[in-house]
């Protein structure tokens, strides 16, 4: 139902993210008129190997534009412009006549642990926006795994996308990549250097770039307009432009009001994307980047963040929470609420429990693929509260290692600004919190990719000049929280053990993961 | 033989468990009842002997009321217990406090005493095994030094089936194959060390006579017969620790032979010529003389499974109600479909601190290898084949103290899942065999009850003819390189998470 307030012309916003797909409706001051979602499974075919299908990703976006519509009942000819983020690094290799040559390598896939080693040991100049080490999730490992794995499979391929350019192409029938998430995740340097050739051909991917799209868009530029029979099937005006857009979590900072120095947004999905900006380029080992220009243009992107959170959350309600339904629908809850009450029993600490986030790997301060996740301190008084507890501590331990990073390089951190789903959770972020020791401030609009694609759809259709002044006109904070003193005092124990823990378990951890199966 | 019939009685930690066998080793009637434990102070772990004697009386009233075996047709009764307890009682064996069991901790100042004054050399040398507050004698000078006027009065230090023999037939004993966790005996001499008996300063005419498992203490008395149902002048033996009984019911009776017993622990056993004198193990009686057992023993092995069903099994607790089954055998399906090695996955049974052979309290459960491709079913086998590294870890520290298993059976209640035995067989590379009839340390005592009874001339031949074999399981090799490799990483976690555990032990307990 539409909103009084809300004004026309309208936006139309996708977010492809991990586990679903949504659409939403905003109007151009930032207020959503109304989302459709839709689930699409993931493929865990081995470990460390995460895949989807592009079919589930068509039939979810189609049902979750046309149910949007549906639901938003406003006129579809009032409905302007359109952009689509989506999963960074999840890589689409396609034939010229737009079909797939394999199922697509989600973002959370770290098979090209190897190949992302031997990238790293060349050593090339291009590398500075990894100093830890070249993270596997990326693409040119992915890209080199493909050429080794399944050689005919990418001799097949004639463009290599990513998920956001491929729903760009669905839509508007063009080839394209984004500047974003090619500046962010496949090394191309926007100011001066262009495609890292000399660090391709170090692993023998010369023959890589003939696989690009000539055409890269920057964020907001128009790819084309909306082809007519897909409009026919969304239900939307064939013709609206559809912008460029780029990686959920990045395209999320515009959704976050996340636009001067010394901001910090975390986007809090199946994944914590912590993007900080930043006036001066800063390289050190511990973030990925700063890539320069990479969303506000003139500002400085520094990265960080944790592969697996909500992820683990999802895990553990998935495989122990199951039988807490009934109980949850008898209390008129959903299972993560009753799952937060019996953890809001347990004390700091969670009856001393340390739990290790890195179920699928450690994206910063460590950036270590092999290295996985673990709990200990278990004894027979540890009950699902307990264990349910400690799963969102050790998250946050995470999140307080990669704050000490920024501090150790003198990263003047002024504000963090956190959205996404975690952020229902009034428990977890009161836990972040404590953790922290700093404030913690939630947007009203959870869904910050969402918003985020529409900013960028606002300035796609000329509604706003630049991306941080639709930023700054379409985003509100609805909640801070405190830290609590006593109990940040008594997690600096818990995040000192998270700490030692994995300097204590990195070896075993590796010999674990390297083992034959 | 088929009128006459043997009493066995095991005083167990949850509750007491009797049987009557024939003398063919085939049990005619059985029955249970539990009873409490208290945990009045952390550490602490008391049950009250009045609670065994009237759970002894109650179930051997039941089974003669509904076996039609008559009390007279009972030949001989044998005893066994959890062990070592304290249980103090006056001349007339009346009780003078609550029994500290097996699992009280309270001691471990009474231990660093020990350390200092007597040292742990000095006591495996004479008793074997270490000091730790799970054994007697650390229990003892608690109670000398926090409960004097109990330990004035105190006429005679008791064991829990020594208790019930008591009440029987008015005989004071304690067995000989307890004898080495009183950490006050004399392996070789089968008796009470005077020379540790007096280094600690405690009066040796509390302690009891100790006899021979089979030796006949007494007959049971007419007040006793009133009260339990068995016939006035039953002959009543000394009885035995429940490992021993547990020993027996699974056919120990020679060097080298092994058992392992899995219900909430693990307790492994191994058959030697000679008394163990190492501190890593600990040793233990047998009811063959000369026969000796080398002893490992883990803490939550079967306890990590049981706390798994009851904190994160709700499903299969109610899909278990659904299809009238056990749980545990939900559990073991799970663990099934879960590939050796559980996908990458380990765990760490240490969930209430571990015995043998790390003997560490602080020491806590690790899952280690999480990813998100890790399913239920793999945390499942990750436990059981956690408690199998354990039972490994135990059986290398028996090798390393010169003591080979040539053999190895499997009892308990672990022992009824079969993908959890052919996990044992795969990770320690032998075969494993089970009894036919699993009915648990009671099984023993009828045994030993036998010998007693005059049926057979040793335990041996009772053994022989009462002990039939069951289901095998034997080592697949293919899977022998990769449960070494993991093997060797577990072995690695506890060493490098040490002095976590202790730091974590040291952190207060905190309020939400």
């Amino acid at each position: 139902m539409a909103d009084q307030r809300l004004q026309p012309p309208y936006v139309l916003s996708i977010d492809a993210g991990t586990e679903a797909i949504k659409a939403a409706i905003f109007d151009l001051t930032g207020r959503r008129v109304a989302i459709g979602v839709r689930n699409y499974k993931t493929y865990f075919p081995a470990p460390a190997w995460a895949e989807q299908d592009a079919e589930d990703w068509w039939d979810g976006l189609v049902g979750a534009v046309r149910d949007c519509v549906a639901a938003a009942g406003v006129p579809a000819d009032e409905i302007i412009s359109l952009a689509a983020d989506a999963t960074t690094c999840t890589l689409v290799p396609m034939r010229a006549d737009g079909t797939l040559v394999r199922r697509p390598l989600l973002w959370m896939d770290v098979r090209a642990g190897e190949q992302a080693q031997r990238l790293f040991a060349s050593g090339d100049p291009a590398l500075r926006y990894c100093l830890a080490g070249a993270n596997a999730e990326w693409m040119p490992p992915k890209m080199l795994w493909l050429k080794e794995h399944e050689p005919s499979l990418y001799a097949a391929t004639d463009y290599l996308l990513e998920f956001t350019d491929w729903i760009a192409y669905r839509l508007t029938g063009r080839f394209t990549l984004n500047i974003n998430t090619i500046s962010q995740r496949w090394f191309y340097h926007t100011p001066t250097d262009g495609w890292p050739y000399s660090l391709l051909a170090a692993v023998g991917l010369d023959d890589l770039p003939a696989k690009f799209p000539a055409t890269i868009c920057r964020v907001g530029e128009i790819v084309g307009g909306l082809a007519p029979a897909v409009a026919a099937e969304l239900g939307l005006p064939a013709g609206i432009p559809v912008a460029a857009c780029g990686g959920d979590a990045f395209i999320g900072l515009l959704g976050q009001g996340v636009s001067a120095p010394g901001d910090v947004g975390i986007i809090m999905g199946s994944s914590n994307v912590v993007s900080a900006l930043s006036a001066q380029e800063l390289h050190f080992a511990g973030i990925l980047g700063s890539f320069p220009d990479a969303v506000v243009p003139g500002l400085n992107l520094v990265e960080a963040g944790q592969v697996s959170t909500g992820s683990i959350l999802s895990w553990f309600k998935r495989n122990f929470g199951q039988g807490a339904a009934a109980e949850a629908a008898a209390q008129g809850i959903s299972v993560y609420q009753l799952l937060d009450r019996e953890a809001a029993q347990a004390a700091v600490g969670s009856g001393g429990l340390i739990v290790l986030d890195y179920f699928q790997g450690n994206r910063t301060p460590h950036t270590d693929s092999a290295a996985r996740g673990m709990v200990w301190g278990l004894s027979l008084q540890s009950d699902r509260g307990h264990l349910f507890r400690a799963l969102m501590e050790g998250i946050a331990y995470g999140m307080q290692d990669i704050f000490e990073t920024f501090d150790r390089h003198h990263f003047a951190l002024q504000r963090i600004i956190a959205s996404g789903g975690a952020t229902q959770s009034p428990l977890f972020m009161q836990i972040y919190a404590d953790v922290l020791g700093r404030p913690l401030a939630v947007t009203q609009e959870s869904e910050a990719s969402l918003l985020g694609s529409a900013v960028v759809a606002a300035v796609g259709c000329g509604a706003y000049p630049d991306l941080p002044t639709a930023s700054q006109r379409m985003v509100r904070v609805s909640h801070h929280y405190q830290p609590h003193l006593a109990r940040n005092a008594e997690y600096k124990f818990f995040v000192r053990m998270y700490q030692e823990t994995y300097r204590q378990m990195k070896d075993l951890m590796h010999s674990m993961t390297h083992k034959p199966a | 033989m088929s009128d006459i019939y043997l009493a066995g009685i095991d005083i167990g930690t949850t509750g007491a468990k009797a049987i009557l066998s024939d003398g063919e080793g085939r049990v005619v009637a059985q029955a249970g009842q539990e009873y409490a434990t208290a945990y009045p102070h952390p550490n602490w772990a008391e049950q009250a002997p009045e609670d065994w004697w009237q759970a002894t009386c109650a179930i051997m009233r039941r089974i003669f009321g509904e076996s039609g075996v008559a009390p007279r047709q009972v030949a001989a009764i044998a005893v066994s217990c959890q062990a070592p307890s304290l249980v103090a009682v006056d001349r007339e064996g009346a009780v003078l406090c609550p029994a500290a069991t097996w699992m009280d901790r309270r001691s471990e100042e009474q231990c660093s005493w020990l350390r200092v004054h007597i040292g742990g050399e000095r006591i495996a040398a004479i008793n074997g095994g270490r000091i730790d507050p799970y054994f007697l004698a650390p229990k003892l000078l608690w109670l000398r030094q926090y409960a004097p006027d109990c330990y004035a009065a105190c006429h005679q230090v008791l064991q829990a089936n020594g208790f019930i023999v008591q009440r029987l037939c008015g005989a004071f004993c304690m067995d000989s194959a307890v004898g080495p966790l009183t950490m006050l005996f004399d392996g070789g001499r089968q008796d009470w060390s005077d020379e540790l008996v007096d280094a600690m300063g405690l009066a040796r005419s509390k302690l009891p006579p100790v006899l021979p498992c089979a030796a006949i203490a007494g007959r049971v008395s007419s007040r006793a017969a009133a009260a339990s149902g068995f016939a006035a002048g039953t002959p009543v033996l000394a009885g035995m620790v429940d490992g021993a009984a547990a020993a027996i019911e699974a056919g120990l009776v020679a060097r080298g032979q092994a058992v392992e017993m899995t219900g909430q622990s693990t307790v492994l056993m191994i058959g030697s010529d000679q008394p163990y004198h190492g501190q890593e193990l600990f040793p233990l009686g047998h009811a063959i003389p000369g026969l000796h057992l080398v002893v490992g023993a883990q803490v939550a092995s079967g306890g990590s499974l049981r706390w798994f069903r009851d904190q994160l099994g709700e499903e299969e607790r109610r899909e278990a109600v659904r299809q009238g089954i056990d749980p545990f055998e939900l559990l073991s399906r799970a663990a099934e479909s879960s590939p050796p090695g559980a996908n990458r996955l380990l765990f760490l049974p240490y969930m209430y601190g571990e015995r043998s052979p790390i003997w560490d309290t602080d020491a806590r459960g690790v899952l280690f290898g999480l990813s998100l491709a890790t399913r239920k079913a793999d945390i499942v086998r990750a436990i059981m084949e956690g408690a199998a590294f354990g039972l490994r870890h135990n059986i290398e520290a028996a090798q390393a103290g010169g003591f080979d298993p040539r053999s190895l059976a499997c009892v308990g209640g672990g022992a009824r899942s079969a993908v959890w035995n052919q996990i044992k067989a795969d990770v320690l590379q032998r075969p494993i065999t089970l009894p036919g009839a699993a009915a648990g340390a009671a099984m023993g005592d009828a045994i030993l009850a036998a010998v007693g009874a005059g049926l057979y001339t040793d335990v041996v031949e009772a053994v022989a003819h009462m002990v039939t074999a069951g289901p095998s399981y034997s080592p697949r090799p293919a899977y022998a390189a990769q449960y070494d490799q993991l093997y060797r990483i577990y072995r690695d976690l506890y060493p490098a998470l040490r002095t976590h555990f202790q730091q974590l032990a040291a952190v207060p307990v905190n309020l939400p």
